[in-house]
């Protein structure tokens, strides 16, 4: 088990460096727009000169990646275009936002999807089976953000109400904040959890076949017991994989989410950024998600292996 | 489930022998007999894909022409690029000859200024399928490529390989997808393309849903293939003195056929969706003329106080469309290999 460790550890290390270049080549595939975005229109050559030098356009792709990779790792992720603040203390407060949204969804999936998955796969083609299988094949193919807009459009029509502007943090008022975030939350995780429901569904499905439960059964216990005790710990480990995969999906879903809901996170600011054409924000922020799913992969990974004895074969 | 799939089988083992259409007639049977909802999802993409060929049969009105119906004056107390934005009733304000939702020239109303909504949905079919389909041929040939080379050749070319399929696949889409574009802009000014504006975006976010999907594709593509590496009919090829490119194109290639399509079919159901994500955020193709459903989608929620239907149009469209592709994909994966099946039980 420790050799899968420390092997998937060294494993996450060039796909972080390729990320990481993939993430700086981005500025490079068009150096005349980074021109364009910092001096507008009509601008003379010696300022495109500059600019490119300001930026390093000018000298060989990987000395530049060496530097920049430097000053990643000592915390000088560049500086705004427009706001002249270092990217990292921009992107500071917003991340706490953006892990906020993930970390209420991801609870949300578990709390909705494991006990609808368990109580579907207790009355297997049964008519709660059915019906909780169409909402979660529902739930998997109405996208997050156009629930979201429905409901939206719904409220503000029928009782002309919307998502409150002016966002609080968890420390300076709890309740509020627990009122913005509990709905964008809860609907990003209508399609996680509808895939959990499935997966923890199937996993309980093959363990109730096994003969220990048989045998729990045997011994007279009730229903509750045999579940609870004996089916529960194995059919929900694998369910943490479905949750790795689905981390990727939220962070995309954070973005979006955050515009409709104007959460002041990671993917609104991106979204801003985008429109400003403030690359080194856009640059910063990429790099912090594809980091993040990186981790969140090797997380889930080695976790899997410490939990469940069977895989470390 | 284990009887289900052996019938399923048998009855595509049937189909063997028989003429070209008889075979698909058969499987097309197979299909609506055994999996209704991915039969239901083939029809729906069937007639998506006539109504993109020709919109102007169906369509009422030109998308562009506005005054239709009424134009709505919209304006905004918060920020001018959000959901809160329009939410005040009083601020929407009603101009010109109003015309009454649901009559035979608007029959599903118009949207702020005055253009026929069930038109644009009409024409809009047409970018979906437009973007769906070169993506999905760039992220398939890409898939293709990737994943037969390094799931046949293994070893140190797959390890490097997989490390950057890896990354790509930790890239975040969506936010490519809204920046790529912008940042490689001078492309539209001074290109070698004569297209207009919402041609290359149109273009630069296929080459990018495209290689997006090649790398989790190729994922696919690779077990596949580390599926059929090990049998004999490729070690009797070998042991002929086929050429490794031989053996890849007419030994492996056509037994990952099933996988193939099926990541396809499911694929494109992801692009649409993330295509009408873009548009909604407002960096996906913006033709005035010719919107895309995500555009309408955007469009619809700044009038979502006064005209909320024009939200749900759109939505529904978008949801039915990524809905038909999943359920076709699951239905091709559970009739095409059986090996594949995901969860159990799964509907469709």
């Amino acid at each position: 088990m420790y050799r899968f460790v420390v092997r998937r550890m060294l494993l996450s290390i060039p796909t972080l460096l390729i990320v990481s270049f993939l993430v700086f080549g981005m500025i490079r595939l068009d150096p005349d727009s980074v021109v364009a975005a910092r001096l507008g229109e009509g601008y003379t050559p010696e300022q495109a000169e500059r600019i490119k030098d300001e930026y390093g356009l000018n000298n060989p792709i990987v000395t530049e990646y060496a530097r920049w990779m430097g000053n990643i790792l000592q915390g000088d992720w560049g500086e705004s275009a427009y706001t002249y603040r270092p990217v990292l203390k921009e992107m500071g407060p917003r991340i706490a936002v953006t892990l906020e949204l993930a970390f209420l969804a991801v609870m949300f999936s578990i709390l909705i999807g494991v006990p609808i998955g368990v109580f579907s796969a207790m009355r297997q083609d049964q008519w709660p089976d059915y019906t909780l299988r169409s909402f979660s094949v529902f739930g998997l193919a109405v996208p997050g953000f156009i629930i979201a807009t429905v409901f939206l459009a719904f409220m503000a029509n029928q009782f002309e109400w919307g998502p409150r502007l002016g966002y609080r943090g968890p420390i300076d008022d709890p309740l509020r904040n627990i009122a913005q975030m509990a709905l964008p939350a809860f609907i990003l995780a209508m399609a996680t959890s509808a895939q959990v429901m499935r997966f923890a569904r199937a996993m309980m499905l093959d363990v109730l076949r096994q003969d220990y439960i048989r045998t729990a059964w045997s011994k007279g216990m009730r229903e509750r017991t045999v579940i609870a005790r004996h089916a529960l710990k194995n059919a929900l480990l694998p369910v943490i994989t479905v949750l790795g995969l689905t981390m990727a999906t939220l962070v995309g879903g954070t973005v979006i989410f955050e515009q409709i809901f104007t959460l002041p996170g990671l993917g609104r600011h991106i979204v801003i950024a985008v429109q400003q054409k403030d690359f080194a924000v856009v640059q910063g922020v990429a790099l912090f998600f594809s980091v993040a799913v990186v981790f969140i992969n090797l997380v889930v990974d080695i976790s899997y292996t410490v939990l469940d004895p069977r895989s470390r074969v | 489930m284990a009887e289900a799939a052996t019938l399923d089988r048998a009855e595509l083992e049937r189909g063997k022998g028989k003429s070209a259409p008889a075979r698909w007639a058969g499987f097309f049977v197979t299909l609506a007999r055994r999996k209704p909802l991915g039969f239901f999802g083939l029809c729906f993409i069937v007639f998506m894909l006539i109504v993109a060929i020709v919109p102007g049969v169906f369509a009422l009105h030109d998308p562009g022409t506005t005054g239709i119906g009424p134009r709505l004056r919209n304006y905004c107390v918060g920020p001018s690029d959000t959901i809160l934005c329009p939410v005040v009733r009083e601020t929407s304000i009603v101009t010109g000859q109003r015309t009454v939702t649901g009559s035979t020239s608007t029959p599903l109303g118009t949207d702020q200024l005055g253009r026929d909504t069930y038109s644009r949905l009409v024409h809009g079919a047409r970018w979906a399928v437009y973007i769906g389909l070169l993506s999905v041929t760039l992220s398939s040939s890409l898939a293709l490529l990737i994943g037969v080379t390094s799931g046949y050749f293994g070893g140190m070319f797959d390890a490097v390989v997989q490390r950057f399929v890896d990354a790509v696949m930790a890239l975040p889409a969506l936010v490519l997808l809204i920046a790529l574009p912008v940042m490689i802009g001078r492309w539209d000014l001074d290109g070698p393309l004569p297209f207009d504006d919402s041609r290359i975006t149109f273009f630069k976010l296929a080459l990018i849903l495209g290689i997006l999907g090649g790398a989790s594709g190729s994922r696919v593509i690779r077990a596949a293939v580390i599926g059929v590496r090990s049998s004999q009919y490729l070690e009797a090829a070998k042991v002929i003195g086929a050429s490794d490119a031989r053996i890849m194109l007419r030994h492996v290639v056509p037994n990952i056929f099933g996988p193939l399509m099926v990541q396809a079919t499911i694929g494109l159901g992801a692009i649409i969706l993330v295509e009408a994500a873009v548009s909604y955020l407002g960096f996906g193709v913006q033709d005035p003329n010719s919107p895309t459903w995500g555009q309408m989608l955007n469009l619809g929620q700044q009038i979502a106080s006064t005209k909320p239907m024009q939200v749900v149009f759109p939505s529904i469209l978008i949801a039915l469309a990524v809905f038909s592709f999943n359920m076709l994909g699951d239905a091709l994966r559970d009739l095409l290999d059986p090996r594949l099946r995901g969860a159990k039980g799964g509907f469709g």
